[in-house]
């Protein structure tokens, strides 16, 4: 059996397992970085200042201050993965809520929910994000609140749709005439068809989230050191441009690939899961 | 013998009540006990609002439905569950009728597992399948894998759990084949018992023609002709019921 | 003859899904081509207008007013579209462009089967939709699809699909859509528009009683196989297929005879088992397996065979005289 586009049922799309591999390596290399790397990240070498990628010893170069540059990238991606995670989970769940409420709501209740969450997509993100930091002063913390409040209505702004179309199902009518609550139609029947597409969205927003986290260190109101984080390390290449190019190269390829994996993830996991239910609607 | 539902002035609309469209309007009907009464109409006529209606699962805006003598929202109020209970539906898309995420396993309980609390052991499920003609292969099926018409008996089999005293159907073969529409619609007939209610929901005139021995046409929201079916179907009085006849028998095969 | 098949089929990854040998449409015929799911007769009728799926693939003949369609690449396709078959869906709202004005739609399509000038291009939308019974020109032309009814879209359609004057209009379950009153008369102009113009019409439906109230001949399909075909009234008072007859008697219809429905509440013919699955149906007779009235000869695939255009693939058929064999085997 063939499905739409045409693949043979079972194996995985590209994409899947190109962003499933970056994805793994990434936090691999997060993990590995909480017990070893090879150097301190922040051991100060003023002997080893500006070296070049494949030196002795340092595989990918040195900073102005002699720090190892791969040390710092390893570092970095733990962090990256740490902000992207707890800021994506912390905002699919009020989201998701949200959507909910606002498919399950009638009235003039709908139309105010839906206008509150259309009015939170159309924040510019980055400037709230500079004033709670400016308010709140920087740090992961910081950065975390900013992306969790980004993210929240455009949770909630995916879900309401499908949540919908679910709810207008006639499962749904059958379940109110046999006695189901409200409340355990959206818990157990509309969220998890839902489900697949959340998961794809977390994904995607795993991606947007390093980006996010990378800008905001960049600007230097995200993680303040010695936390590392490759959007500060973007920052201080910057200044050594002319000196030492390759500075640039590391963390910005790291922050490329990373929110590339994540992107190919979501992709490949959309193909898997939804032509699945397309083929189980299509009876 | 009392009527088992009895509506007086049964109105509804959707929306705010001065800017609503009336959906159902000034409706009147009453069935007694045992009938199987077809419920016949255009799109839009409001004969699928008329049953949810009935059967509580939309409030009336005006007027009222009795159940055995009590109004509805009194019995919603005060006993949901023995109302609820009694009067159930199977509805026109056999596709859309299941959790596609769940086993029919799972599905077919559920009625039972939420008005009672506890879980149907497979020989029942068993036997509620075979009273539809199924055998126990399909219960650890996902509804994408079995049929239009497997899935729309048990449907019948999943309302039939709950012993209803009225089963309503919406259109309940329309999306079927006719070789299929036949099977199920004798399996509708063959549950007539004296306890049992069948309203049947149909724009296809044959196959209400067939099953019911009353009938009520809607149009507009209103119940514009009732009666008994056959003499209905062969002298309709009002003329929206006579241009229905009549459009049935332009393609009618007898 | 207008539209011959010869020895077609449509096969779609790897799976024979329709095998034809032959079929016959002449001129100005209105046939119905019937078939539950699964019998191949939207994909057949789609094949003839070179509208298959794209992973679809045609082998054998279908003649076209003596070009060949099967093979023909996707321009040839298009431009015996444009002038000589016509094609009309079930879906009216999804066939129509929500966004354009069904004026402008249907000038599309006049457009494309010849170059006139504006004014000469607007009289003739006028006249299509004065023709598909769609009175207030003027005021039709400036809706947008989402303000007509079912049975208004379906007219523009119609409207679109004779625009250039086609030799064959192929109508894919038309009606199923919409109340049996706009069905009513949407059939009555099809048949209409048919003897006005002399068009051949295809009509595809899985309801008997529609495609009998629009067609001079009924073809009837079952597992991607022609079973039966002949003329309207004779095929259904006298089937000659078993599969044919089981359909007849499964058929709940009968409105209004003369002193109530007799048949009320009793139990309707069903056909045992269910269609198979793709792949899996018998060798022989594809109806096998769930005819009452299987014989040893069933083994074999049977060929259309019969007199008077009334042909039958069935090795024991309804007697001719109309009553039911005993259903003995041989």
């Amino acid at each position: 059996m063939s499905s739409a586009n045409g693949r043979q049922a079972g194996t995985a799309p590209t994409s899947l397992v190109i962003g499933g591999a970056l994805v793994v390596a990434f936090v691999l290399m997060g993990l590995v970085s909480l017990v070893w790397t090879p150097e301190d990240p922040e051991a100060v070498n003023v002997d080893a200042r500006l070296l070049p990628p494949l030196s002795d010893g340092y595989l990918f170069g040195t900073d102005r201050l002699g720090r190892d540059v791969l040390t710092q990238v390893m570092a970095g991606a733990r962090n990256s993965l740490l902000v992207s995670v707890i800021a994506t989970v912390a905002a699919i769940v009020p989201g998701v809520a949200v959507g909910l409420a606002t498919a399950n709501a009638t009235g003039w209740l709908a139309g105010w929910l839906r206008r509150a969450t259309d009015l939170g997509v159309a924040l510019p993100g980055i400037l709230v994000a500079l004033v709670l930091a400016t308010v709140l002063g920087p740090g992961n913390q910081v950065t975390i609140i900013a992306i969790v409040v980004w993210f929240i209505p455009m949770v909630a702004r995916v879900t309401i749709g499908p949540a919908q179309q679910v709810l207008a199902r006639d499962f749904v009518e059958a379940a109110t005439a046999y006695g189901r609550s409200r409340r355990y139609i959206l818990w157990r029947h509309v969220l998890p068809n839902i489900s697949p597409l959340i998961i794809v969205q977390a994904s995607v927003m795993f991606a947007s989230a390093i980006l996010i986290e990378a800008a905001l260190s960049y600007l230097g109101v995200g993680a303040q050191r010695p936390t590392p984080s490759w959007g500060r390390l973007l920052n201080e290449a910057q200044a050594v441009l002319e000196v030492a190019p390759s500075l640039i190269v590391f963390p910005g390829v790291a922050i490329m690939l990373a929110v590339l994996g994540f992107n190919l993830l979501g992709d490949g996991l959309r193909v898997i899961l939804d032509p699945r239910q397309q083929a189980r609607a299509r009876r | 013998m009392a009527p088992l539902i009895d509506a007086h002035g049964l109105s509804f609309a959707y929306g705010h009540p001065t800017r609503a469209d009336p959906v159902l309007h000034d409706v009147d009907l009453s069935i007694e006990p045992g009938t199987a009464l077809g419920i016949v109409g255009g799109s839009g006529s409001g004969k699928s609002t008329l049953i949810r209606v009935l059967c509580g699962l939309l409030p009336a805006t005006a007027g009222g439905v009795t159940f055995d003598g009590r109004r509805v929202d009194d019995w919603l109020d005060r006993e949901p569950t023995t109302f609820r209970r009694a009067n159930q539906l199977v509805f026109q898309n056999p596709a859309s009728s299941f959790d596609p995420r769940m086993r029919i396993r799972r599905s077919l309980g559920e009625p039972v597992r939420a008005m009672e609390g506890r879980t149907l052991t497979d020989a029942e499920l068993i036997g509620w399948l075979d009273r539809v003609g199924l055998g126990e292969e399909v219960l650890s099926r996902y509804p994408h894998q079995l049929s239009g018409g497997q899935l729309q008996r048990i449907a019948i089999a999943r309302a039939l759990s709950l012993t209803p005293r009225v089963l309503y159907a919406d259109e309940p073969t329309s999306a079927l084949d006719v070789s299929v529409q036949a099977q199920v619609l004798n399996l509708l007939m063959e549950l007539r018992e004296p306890g049992f209610t069948l309203v049947l929901v149909s724009h296809d005139l044959g196959v209400v023609a067939h099953v019911c021995e009353r009938l009520i046409v809607m149009d507009g929201g209103r119940v514009v002709e009732s009666g008994d079916a056959a003499e209905l179907l062969t002298n309709p009085s009002s003329e929206r019921a006579r241009q229905l006849v009549e459009a049935a028998r332009a393609v009618a095969l007898r | 003859m207008m539209l011959q098949l010869r020895d077609l089929t449509v096969s779609i990854g790897g799976h024979q899904i329709v095998s034809i040998e032959g079929f016959d449409l002449p001129a100005g015929r209105r046939v119905g081509l019937v078939g539950e799911s699964g019998s191949g007769k939207t994909l057949t009728a789609m094949a003839l207008a070179g509208l298959q799926p794209r992973e679809a693939v045609l082998a054998g003949s279908i003649q076209f007013e003596g070009t060949e369609v099967v093979g023909r690449d996707a321009q040839g396709l298009a431009a015996l579209r444009r002038s000589h078959i016509g094609v009309v869906f079930q879906d009216p709202l999804g066939a129509l462009n929500p966004t354009m004005r069904i004026g402008r739609q249907i000038a599309e399509a006049v457009r494309l089967s010849g170059d006139l000038p504006r004014a000469a291009v607007r009289q003739r939308v006028r006249e299509l939709l004065e023709q598909v019974q769609l009175p207030d020109a003027e005021v039709m032309i400036r809706r947008y699809p989402h303000q007509l009814s079912g049975g208004q879209r379906q007219r523009v359609l119609i409207a679109i699909a004779i625009a250039s004057g086609p030799r064959l209009l192929i109508a894919d379950e038309p009606t199923t859509a919409l109340d049996t009153t706009v069905q009513r008369e949407l059939l009555e102009l099809i048949v209409r528009l048919s003897e006005e113009r002399s068009m051949a019409v295809l009509f595809v439906s899985h309801d008997l009683g529609v495609v009998r109230a629009v067609s001079d001949h009924i073809a009837v399909m079952y597992g991607g196989r022609l079973v039966e075909t002949g003329p309207a009234r004779e095929l259904i008072t006298r089937p000659r297929h078993r599969y044919t007859e089981a359909l007849l008697a499964a058929n709940p219809g009968h409105i209004g005879v003369e002193g109530s429905s007799p048949r009320r509440g009793t139990p309707l013919t069903t056909i045992p088992g269910t269609v198979p699955a793709l792949g899996a149906f018998p060798s022989g007779c594809r109806f096998r397996g769930r005819c009452r009235y299987e014989v040893e000869a069933c083994t074999q695939a049977p060929a259309l065979v019969g007199r008077d255009e009334h042909l039958a693939a069935c090795w024991n058929p309804p007697e001719a005289d109309g009553e039911v064999a005993d259903g003995s085997a041989d």
